[in-house]
């Protein structure tokens, strides 16, 4: 008789004593998450969108004075939303409070209900007093530490070949003082011997003198639709189908994240007048690399971030690289925004890959111009040209509203073979990787009093054989989504993708392409009870066949998730999944975003099943709690060989306070 | 000790593949579909945060002698509830198996209501087993139940067995993991809709559906189907004062039909179920 007494004893103590009171958690809905993140492709990821969302809490979006660009940028409100927020505040007056969106009967409840934490009403902040929407106090700070441990014994086997013990640690504070900010987050990851492998700061200060932002150590900087320098994950196709084709740049931005990438170390600075921002930058750090037997060339630019063994501590800032560029603005009559940016890159060693059209060499200058344009106020269009000084790649979108309810967008890409961009990342299939693709992406999004039916189809081709795959290929994807909200307290989301993709094989002789068909079916309802609990029903069936391959697989997942404030300042989840896949590429795939700022996904296949208990206590008015259990069983492969069945069984700890 | 666990693997398969594990004639009658009905006191196997819904004893008696001919197969299952002032206490017991090969089952049990809308429901699993000659091994397991109106007709809810991952075995193969998950709907009073997706661990995802229609206060007919195994059921009721006679039928893809049989008692109220329960829980 063996009993598993962990997760039993945290049910029993989610479960007990029910008396229910109003919901304190401050983290985001799992819908607004799901919409904003794509598909997980690995049996692990954590989505950097969250810090993101993070930002955008910090910095609310002023409803009173934003424009249509503006507007797009807060998750969830897409053109039509955002014309109409617009048409409310030009025929009413500015809006006394981000609750007036709740009168606007076009914009659901549900959505305005996600938006509410990113937006502001800073300019009559007079008229009515609300500290979460008005501009920030004297001082705010923001601390939060969270470490997560792996409890299962067979993995010390794999760790004792690492130089540190098996806790993943993160920290991370933010002071804001008026219009200084200063940033912290230092990091470390499982087997990794420092506390602080990974440590990034800032400060930051805004609306000082004649400059809009200054950044004094890490930051971001995205320009344009992020064909030169974007995030990776910005144009990502997710469930909300108008995510590709919304203008995203943030120029400058703070870094506080433990993403150890894409990040500059440096100076940068914004300034505005009323037609004119122009904004600078210079980064100078040292990157991971991995080179060739002679270390004069690098061969590749590492981005796990991981320095466990002696060889990754070894490819450990192993080039240096110096970036700067400069961008300026102008802005015609609100309708028209054009820029101009330069970028030049350097490092220490020079890129050598003998595979054609591959980075070579260790100086990079790139130009490039974008655009936005509403020549109506239904019609917005945005792009981007990119120039390398080889070829050009260019990027263009284009947003419809025929009416309040219906939204067209489409969207041309073309990334030719010879361009590089090392540090862009846009709307293109390989992760966001900006070479070698055209694509066509089409959908829209119809709102009726029946639920809203969203659509997208892609068309994509990667017309040379590089290092990918070594001939030409192509394919299609296409969703369909439907989401309703019945009676106020029920939701639900079903989705059907289809994906058709080059598969390519490689014989003894030769290399042929084969067919790969997927078929995914996802539903998801959600009910709300007294204001309280949540309850959560995940079914998918996945289908996939490769006719060239025999092979014809299926997958399906079941999970149910249940969450409950029992008093005001306890919030306990725990969600029960079941999974059975015949293979990896039939896999079904969850999203975890208990933690607040951390939401990872998980591809599941094999056959198994996957626990989660969450307990999130408020201690005192700004400090909170959390834990989090989770545990994946796959009771066939711990038969086989017990490491291989070990993918997760963890528990995270995150203590999170803060105050205005 | 070897030839043991071989034995013990052979009758866990066949009891699955019977799938005896949710019993009462009326649930075998609709498939198994009835996770977010679960409104008598055999739902203490399926989903024990149903009988939060009844604010009445009830003792239910479910004997299978020789299911498609097989004496060795015979299952003999009873459960009681009893109410409380915020849900009910219950405790089932199961037997199963002849002289050879044993299994014995106790469920205590207690469930939580919530506004009247709202249930929760755990029960303790104690599994003991016993194959003549070679010993015997107890397990203890908890399940875990919700069932929620979403509105005044329209249910849903689901239910977790085995949690604790407990197993009769030193390695880590354990009892059935059982998540099943559903929604019932009531068409018009009386006539009520139910789907259910059930996943074992160890088994394909198996979709029921079934149906419960009071054809009067005194009569009820019902039916269903499930995939995985292939199962058509059907199956009547007859309520006479407190008692309530069940009986039910179903075909398995290999050994045929069986028929079933099961009475419950319900102390102190008369009429029809549905009924009694939309009345407690003020349900217009």
């Amino acid at each position: 008789m063996i009993i598993a007494i962990k997760p039993a004893c945290l049910l029993i103590l989610i479960m007990y004593g029910i008396p229910f009171a109003q919901t304190i958690d401050t983290s985001f809905s799992d819908q607004l998450v799901e919409d904003i993140i794509p598909e997980p492709g690995i049996d692990y990821q954590e989505f950097n969108e969250i810090d993101d969302l993070d930002i955008l809490l910090n910095n609310p979006v002023n409803i009173n004075t934003a424009d249509i660009n503006a507007l797009q940028k807060i998750p969830g409100l897409d053109l039509n939303y955002s014309l109409i927020i617009i048409q409310h505040r030009d025929k009413y007056g500015q809006y006394f409070s981000p609750y007036e969106l709740y009168s606007i009967k076009e914009i659901p409840k549900s959505i305005v209900k996600n938006i509410l934490p990113f937006i502001s009403i800073a300019d009559i902040r007079n008229m009515r007093r609300d500290d979460r929407f008005t501009n920030p106090s004297v001082l705010k700070l923001n601390f939060r530490t969270r470490s997560t441990y792996n409890l299962h014994d067979n993995v010390d086997t794999i760790y004792n070949k690492y130089q540190g013990s098996k806790i993943k640690l993160y920290n991370r504070l933010s002071l804001i003082y008026n219009s200084v900010e200063f940033g912290l987050a230092t990091g470390k990851d499982p087997g990794e011997k420092s506390y602080f492998d990974f440590w990034s700061s800032y400060l930051m200060f805004k609306k000082t003198g004649p400059f809009d932002h200054i950044i004094l150590g890490d930051f971001r900087y995205e320009s344009g639709l992020g064909l030169i320098l974007g995030e990776t994950s910005g144009y990502s196709k997710t469930m909300d189908a108008s995510n590709p084709v919304k203008k995203k740049e943030r120029l400058i931005q703070p870094f506080n994240s433990s993403n150890e990438n894409g990040y500059y170390r440096g100076a940068a600075f914004s300034l505005k007048n009323n037609k004119f921002q122009m904004s600078a930058f210079y980064s100078n750090q040292f990157k991971d690399a991995s080179t060739d037997s002679t270390s004069k060339y690098i061969t590749n630019l590492i981005t796990s971030g991981y320095h466990r063994t002696l060889s990754e501590i070894n490819n450990k800032n192993r080039v240096h690289e110096i970036i700067w560029g400069i961008r300026t603005e102008y802005s015609y009559n609100k309708n028209f925004n054009a820029s101009l940016l330069f970028c030049r890159s350097y490092f220490s060693k020079p890129f050598y890959s003998n595979i054609p059209y591959s980075v070579n060499g260790n100086r990079f200058n790139d130009l490039s111009s974008s655009y936005d344009y509403q020549p109506v106020s239904t019609i917005y269009m945005n792009g981007e040209f990119a120039y390398d000084f080889n070829s050009i790649a260019s990027l263009n979108s284009l947003q419809i509203s025929l009416n309040k309810d219906f939204l067209f967008f489409s969207s041309i890409r073309s990334y030719p073979r010879n361009f590089i961009s090392l540090s862009g990342h846009s709307l293109a299939e390989q992760n966001g990787k900006v070479h070698n693709e055209t694509g066509f992406y089409n959908g829209f999004k119809l709102t009726t009093g029946y639920g809203t039916l969203i659509v997208y189809y892609d068309q994509f081709k990667f017309p040379f054989g590089l290092s990918r795959s070594s001939v030409s290929n192509s394919g299609e994807e296409f969703l369909l989504r439907y989401s309703n909200y019945f009676s106020n307290n029920t939701n639900i989301n079903i989705s059907y993708k289809y994906e058709n993709k080059d598969y390519i094989l490689n014989d003894t002789e030769q290399v042929y392409i084969g067919r790969r068909l997927r078929n995914d079916l996802r539903l998801i309802t959600r009910v709300s009870l007294f204001g309280s609990i949540d309850i959560k029903t995940i079914i998918e069936y996945n289908s996939i066949r490769i006719m060239q391959d025999h092979l014809n697989d299926q997958g399906i997942l079941l999970s149910n998730s249940f969450s409950i404030c029992p008093i005001d300042y306890i919030k306990v989840s725990c969600s029960f999944s079941l999974f059975k896949t015949a293979s990896f590429y039939s896999s079904v795939y969850e999203y975890d975003e208990y933690i607040s700022g951390l939401v990872t996904g998980r591809v599941l296949y094999g056959e198994g099943l996957k626990l989660n208990l969450y307990l999130r206590y408020q201690v005192f008015h700004n400090v909170y709690i959390s834990a989090q259990y989770s545990e994946m069983f796959k009771p066939k492969e711990i038969l086989v060989n017990p490491l291989n069945s070990i993918i997760t069984n963890n528990i995270i700890f995150q203590l999170e306070t803060g105050f205005n | 000790m070897r030839v043991f666990f071989l034995i013990l693997l052979v009758f866990t398969f066949i009891s699955d593949s019977y799938a005896q594990m949710d019993p009462g004639a009326r649930q075998i009658a609709m498939s198994g579909s009835d996770v977010a009905l679960s409104d008598d006191v055999f739902s203490i196997f399926n989903n024990p945060a149903g009988l939060a819904q009844l604010n009445w004893r009830e003792l239910g008696l479910y004997y299978s002698p020789a299911p498609f001919g097989f004496k060795e197969l015979a299952n003999e299952y009873m459960a009681y509830t009893e109410p409380l002032s915020f849900g009910s206490a219950s405790l089932g017991v199961m037997s199963y198996g002849y002289d050879l090969y044993r299994e014995v089952k106790i469920l205590p049990c207690l469930s939580m209501r919530f506004f009247n809308k709202f249930f929760v429901g755990f029960t303790i699993t104690i599994h003991h087993i016993s194959i003549m000659g070679y010993g015997s091994k107890t397990a203890y397991y908890l399940n875990a139940g919700c069932l929620y109106y979403i509105t005044n007709d329209l249910r849903s809810g689901f239910s977790i067995t085995n949690i604790n991952r407990a197993t009769f075995t030193t390695n880590q193969d354990p009892i059935p993991i059982i998540l099943k998950t559903g929604f019932s709907y009531n068409i018009i009073n009386n006539f009520s809709l139910n789907t259910a997706l059930e996943k074992d661990i160890k088994f394909n995802l198996s979709f029921m559906s079934g149906i419960n229609y009071d054809i009067t206060e005194n009569f009820s007919l019902r039916i269903g189907f499930a995939n995985e195994p292939s199962k058509f059921s059907g199956g009547i009721g007859i309520n006479i004062s407190s008692f309530n006679f069940d009986y039910a039928f179903f075909t398995h893809p290999d050994l045929g039909v069986t028929h079933q049989a099961g009475i419950t008692i319900s102390f102190s109220v008369e009429g029809n179920r549905t009924t009694n329960i939309r009345d407690f829980l003020k349900l217009k």
